[in-house]
């Protein structure tokens, strides 16, 4: 059968041809091929469509962008009583964006009218709940607020403005975004988009030959490129999915993307994703995306505020925001938002007066300094730091989380400004390693850090000298060694006699070690507070070593002193090395009166929805019992007052009672002072980054850096501790003894109940006159 | 805390309310925040009578706890703190607000704590309660 049928076949075939040769003569069948090629093509772009529309709704229908972690600076709050400046308020007003305006109508406006200051508060979601806004009436009397009424013109117990945001946690992209709804937008912002953008974006199916064309027209009438001829679905999907490489290739990829995406989301879908993807700034590596995030990048201000003018300056910057930035150039940027406001005349969107009255208006852009993304990196720093071992860090950088932090603006703008005013005036000649600086603030009761400067230089994003610049701290050190002794009221009280004598000790590495007082003089016998005050290095290195060197770093250690200290006799005078940051920490448990906390810079974190995730609460924990604490505290009063903290009262009003101690090293290599008031610590350090000599002393240097900060925060006087175990008794000090409070010399010091002289010692003064000369001339010295 | 407990039990809202601001009238009265809060006819939690900043947070920071919000409870006292971070009702408000949350070696610190920034009488034998002494 196969034979069989092969023949035939063969026949037939041999009988075709002629015919197949004429068919071979015929010309090629181009209309098969054609449907051939035609239907593989098809085929082909079928599949290729498949492909992508797959790409679009994964990408589309899933998370589209990473949104950075918002940092926010604590919020100004208002109330009766609340210590504030007019000039600080209007000052920081203006850092959020807020409008002077002669009326105040709408929400993130205010109006001055002399000492009374009418605010229009933005809402915003807190942690612990909503703020509405709300219209008040602040009136001021000697920095202090004595008046808040709201709106009908009824007490208002509080206000609380909304936070400033001071950072973000990038991801390796470096976009910056807020994402806004459709809904939440001004007014003028989507008509004037797609007048300039795409007019037919609600009629096309993704692409619009007549957006083209009309494009072409409008473009030639206007003699330059005023429209593009792309629609906002073509620019979103080449900036969700495709490269900004200008090629055939990707042109077609769009133009198949274009009509998936429109197949799969609505118009409104598209064009939310379209006011929250568009690029629209930079600076540095941050790319500003989307409207709003634009709105604070420029103008410091929420999108929903903003008016005709600026709504249509974000729409001209669309076009090309390298190109009409409006702050490298404010001439083009005008031209084309005047352009802009045309347009929207033209198309009926607003009348020609509102148009030109919006013309007339400048561009309204706040300086970069001002909406800075980090403009207080020491502070970020120690955010980042806690967060990362709380958080991972692809969560930090992608799932917009909001933290809020507990650093006051305002603090950390006096604190910023002492580290560089002072460090300007300390620099003796130009060097090419100028001095260095650094400061941390916190709150003296609760341990809220409110600031951390960590270079002179405001802004400067590199070393933080507050956390990672460890050097010897000197005599800081020295209340843990005269607290170790206090808190044994049988052997010490405040007016126990020390030797300040020269001593040699074994250094517990087969040498010895021979501390040296400042002055190269040994001042005998002095009462304990004295040698506080003074900060002589031989009693104290006498009374820690008659202490015991391990009760002295026991007590470091319950001072909030994490790392392991060695036990060599020269830490007694600050030999080791500890960074500002562990030093707040010490001097931190002293202001609070014994209660150790760890210092707080994130109150709270909350998610993208605004859900609470962790809250960083304040704990306590006694470390200290309020007598030996309010001992050592009145010790700290008197360096203020008579000891090497004295400077500070060139600055600080005399009569506000603060503590302190300076602290200086080896070859004046360090320049330190930590100190407090009832409501803030601060401590200071002042150096070179390569160790060099300062010719500084900690009351020279430091010093005045932490007087000038204390004297602009407006801080609030030390008070005494409560404690029944405490008696206060008028003594003469220099035969500690009991004296009367008319006497010569005669004090009021407290002594824990049963340690108290309790020989009469009469009024004689047995200071030593030598001590008096030598103090007025160190005094003297200290200020050159 | 114990009280409110108790008065949970029965189910007694508009009794437990009145109970609720009677101790906190108790625990402020005569305070350097100036709470002006009648004892004899409360007004209702969610309106309080307080003209200052810290009584209102912490008339607020109470009403929260009382509807378990203790989240919102603790941003609240946060919030008095900052103002007046020596107020002895705000840490023991606070010490309150640990025990709700089991936080009992944190309750004896702010306690403490309350105590040593020289509560008045009435508040001191709060506190002292809350303590077991």
């Amino acid at each position: 059968m196969e034979k069989k049928s092969t023949t035939k076949k063969g026949s037939v075939a041999r009988k075709r041809r002629p015919a197949n040769r004429k068919q071979q003569r015929d010309p090629v069948p181009w209309k098969a091929i054609a449907l051939k090629v035609g239907l593989t093509f098809m085929v082909l772009v079928g599949a290729y469509a498949v492909y992508l529309d797959a790409a679009v709704i994964k990408q589309f229908e899933g998370k589209k962008w990473a949104i950075p972690a918002k940092v926010f600076a604590r919020p100004v709050e208002l109330y009766v009583g609340k210590k504030i400046t007019i000039p600080d308020l209007l000052a920081q007003l203006q850092r959020q964006g807020y409008q002077p305006v002669e009326k105040v109508s709408r929400p993130g406006t205010f109006a001055r009218n002399r000492n009374r200051l009418e605010v229009y508060s933005r809402g915003f979601h807190f942690p612990d709940g909503s703020e509405p806004t709300r219209r008040a009436t602040v009136e001021f009397r000697n920095g202090e607020v004595v008046r808040l009424t709201g709106q009908d013109r009824r007490t208002l117990p509080l206000l609380r403005l909304d936070p400033q945001p001071i950072g973000g946690i990038f991801p390796a992209s470096y976009e910056d975004r807020l994402l806004i709804r459709l809904n939440q937008t001004p007014r003028y912002l989507v008509p004037a988009l797609l007048a300039i953008e795409d007019q037919d974006f609600y009629s096309h199916f993704g692409l619009s030959p007549l957006s083209i064309a009309r494009a072409a027209l409008v473009n030639l009438k206007a003699g330059e490129v005023v429209q593009g001829g792309s629609t906002i679905t073509q620019q979103l999907v080449k900036n969700l999915f495709l490269t900004n490489e200008r090629s055939l290739a990707r042109k077609v990829k769009e133009a198949i993307m274009a009509p998936l995406l429109e197949l799969h989301a609505s118009k409104d879908e598209i064009l939310e994703t379209y006011l929250n993807e568009v690029y629209l700034g930079q600076q540095g590596r941050r790319a500003i995306h989307g409207f709003a995030m634009a709105s604070q990048f420029y103008f410091a201000q929420p999108l929903q505020e903003l008016d005709l003018a600026r709504t249509a300056l974000l729409v001209a910057i669309v076009k090309g925001p390298s190109y009409y930035d409006p702050r490298r150039h404010p001439q083009r940027a005008l031209a084309r938002r005047n352009l802009v406001l045309d347009v929207l005349v033209e198309q009926a969107i607003i009348p020609a007066a509102e148009a030109s009255r919006s013309k007339n208006l400048p561009l309204g852009v706040v300086s970069r300094e001002m909406v800075s993304s980090n403009d207080f990196p020491a502070y970020i720093d120690v955010v980042r730091a806690q967060l990362r071992n709380d958080y991972n860090e692809k969560d930090l950088t992608s799932e917009g989380l909001r933290i809020f932090t507990n650093l006051d603006p305002m603090i950390q703008r006096k604190a910023q400004k002492s580290v560089t005013d002072i460090l300007k005036q300390l620099d003796s000649q130009p060097q090419d390693t100028p001095l260095q600086g650094a400061m941390v603030v916190s709150s003296a009761q609760t341990g809220d850090l409110l600031a951390v400067v960590g270079d002179r230089n405001p802004g400067y994003a590199g070393f933080n000298r507050a956390t990672e610049a460890r050097r010897p701290v000197g005599s800081l050190i020295k209340p843990a060694i005269y607290l170790t002794a206090l808190e044994r009221p049988d052997h010490y009280t405040l007016t126990t006699h020390i030797n300040d004598q020269p001593l040699k000790i074994s250094d517990g590495r087969g040498g010895y070690w021979q501390p040296q007082n400042y002055s190269r003089k040994s001042h005998g016998k002095v009462p304990l507070y004295q040698a506080l005050a003074k900060s002589y290095n031989q009693a104290a290195a006498g009374t820690g070593m008659a202490v015991g060197l391990a009760s002295v770093l026991d007590t470091l250690k319950r001072l909030g002193i994490e790392q392991t200290l060695p036990l060599y006799p020269s830490v007694l005078l600050g030999s080791s090395s500890m960074s500002p940051v562990e030093i707040t920490n010490m001097y931190q448990t002293i202001a609070s009166g014994g209660y150790q906390m760890p210092l707080r810079a994130i109150d709270a974190v909350v998610d993208s929805q605004g859900k609470p995730l962790t809250r960083y609460s304040l704990s306590v924990e006694r470390v200290v019992q309020p007598g030996p604490m309010e001992l050592l505290r009145t010790g700290l009063g008197l360096v203020m007052t008579e000891g090497t903290g004295r400077g500070a009262y060139q600055y600080v009003k005399p009569g506000v009672a603060l503590g302190g101690k300076s602290g200086t090293t080896n070859d004046l290599r360090d320049s330190w002072f930590a100190g407090y008031s009832n409501d803030l610590v601060a401590v200071s350090w002042v150096g070179y980054d390569d160790n060099r000599p300062t010719r500084l002393t900690g009351s020279s240097g430091a010093l005045k850096v932490w007087g000038h900060f204390m004297a602009s925060a407006q801080v609030q006087p030390v008070t005494a501790l409560n404690d029944s175990n405490v008696s206060r008794k008028w003594v003469n000090p220099q035969a500690d003894g009991l004296s009367r409070r008319d006497c010569e010399g005669a004090r009021l010091l407290p002594y824990i109940k049963g340690s108290e002289p309790r020989v009469y010692r009469g009024c004689k003064r047995l200071e030593k006159v030598v001590d008096d000369t030598d103090a007025v001339i160190k005094r003297f010295l200290e200020w050159f | 805390m114990v009280l409110i407990r108790r008065f949970r039990g029965r189910g007694h809202r508009s009794s437990l309310q009145r109970l609720l601001l009677l101790v906190l009238a108790g625990t402020v009265a005569g305070c350097s925040t100036s709470v002006l809060m009648p004892t004899d006819s409360p007004p209702a939690l969610s309106s309080p009578q307080h003209h200052d900043a810290v009584g209102t947070l912490l008339s607020e920071a109470h009403q929260a706890m009382v509807e378990r919000r203790l989240g919102d409870a603790e941003g609240l006292l946060n919030r008095a703190m900052r103002i007046n971070p020596t107020s002895p009702e705000v840490y023991y408000q606070m010490a309150l607000l640990r025990q709700a949350q089991g936080r009992t070696t944190q309750v004896r610190q702010l306690a403490e704590r309350a105590l040593s920034l020289g509560p008045n009488a009435a508040l001191t034998r709060d506190i002292k309660r809350l303590l077991g002494r």
